[in-house]
């Protein structure tokens, strides 16, 4: 995070418009700036995207990336409330920044109305200071996982399903590994919503969660996922942090086991 | 007077496992309660350790021990 991002000035309707969060102690005119001149890509406009999307758009992040290549179902109203019945069959990335613009028009929104793969994911994510994983399969997770590490860009990442969710960062001024480094071999035969079922309120919950830790890190305010992943648990209320540490044998984070792998 | 006939972990919160029935170590841990360790991570007080050292990890009397499974849904 570079402090240039800090520069310029606020209008007299931003200041207006942020009154609430620039009074906060560590966040000030300075912070706003800072978000106001953040660049940040936001894969999958789902549940969690629908909530990520909408806080940072409301809180003056200056540059949003939406990317899905999804359109929008019946079975998704209850937990994705940037949408409604009209949403039905249009494109999710779309539909979200229709309603973002109508929160802050201030905000620069691009969309990307496609999925992430190989071929795309350098053109996609570059030129951002954050990436935000809201996708719901393992097989994007991993390769944007993949992407960040080696591209030294920061990745939010979050899922949710049933009562429970999952946060991280991996940050790449932190030493404790990436996504890969905790779970190593994933598969999209598990844990999805569409399989698993979930409860609209905790995809409110965690991506509230990871809303909150993204504006922290755009602040550049301490967060626990640096080098901790949490694990909330909708039933209990209870919110476990456990430290993480880069695995020697990640082959994402150690590009020469990856090399003699292949 | 009593004593401790054998030490104990406790995992997930809720399951206390005797660690001097065979169960001394996570891939032990992994087999005792018949989980796929597939998108599967373990904590031990509080730390995320590694799956490639499972097998060297010996468990002490009293760990708390969390088995958790990577989610995707978004």
């Amino acid at each position: 995070m570079n402090d240039a991002l800090a520069q310029g000035a606020l209008r007299d309707s931003e200041f207006n418009r942020y009154s609430r969060q620039i009074m906060l102690n560590d966040w000030g005119e300075a912070g706003q700036l800072r978000l106001k001149n953040s660049r940040v890509v936001i894969v999958g406009c789902g549940g969690l995207g629908n909530v990520v999307a909408s806080y940072l758009a409301g809180c003056g992040v200056g540059h949003l990336t939406l990317i899905d290549g999804d359109d929008v179902e019946l079975s998704n109203l209850p937990r994705q409330l940037a949408f409604d019945i009209d949403s039905c069959g249009q494109n999710k990335a779309d539909e979200l920044m229709q309603r973002l613009y109508s929160q802050n028009d201030e905000v620069d929104i691009v969309i990307e109305p496609l999925s992430v793969d190989i071929d795309n994911v350098q053109q996609l994510l570059e030129q951002h200071n954050l990436v935000i994983d809201c996708t719901d399969n393992f097989s994007t997770r991993l390769l944007i996982n993949d992407w960040c590490v080696t591209n030294q860009i920061p990745l939010m990442t979050a899922a949710v399903i049933g009562w429970q969710g999952q946060l991280l960062l991996v940050d790449p001024e932190m030493e404790n590994g990436c996504y890969q480094c905790v779970f190593d071999t994933p598969s999209d035969s598990q844990q999805s919503c569409s399989t698993m079922g979930v409860n609209p309120a905790m995809v409110g919950v965690v991506g509230s969660y990871q809303a909150n830790q993204s504006l922290r890190y755009l602040l550049q305010l301490s967060t626990p996922l640096s080098n901790k992943v949490a694990l909330i648990d909708g039933i209990t209320m209870g919110v476990n942090l456990f430290m993480r540490e880069q695995n020697n044998h990640c082959t994402v984070c150690h590009p020469t086991l990856k090399q003699e792998e292949t | 007077m009593s004593h401790k006939l054998s030490s104990q972990v406790l995992v997930n919160q809720v399951t206390p496992v005797d660690i001097e029935s065979g169960v001394s170590t996570l891939n032990d841990i992994m087999n005792f309660l018949a989980l796929e360790s597939s998108s599967v991570a373990i904590a031990v007080n509080n730390v995320v350790i590694s799956k490639s050292t499972w097998s060297q990890h010996t468990l002490s009397d009293g760990d708390n021990i969390n088995v958790f499974g990577a989610i995707a849904g978004g």
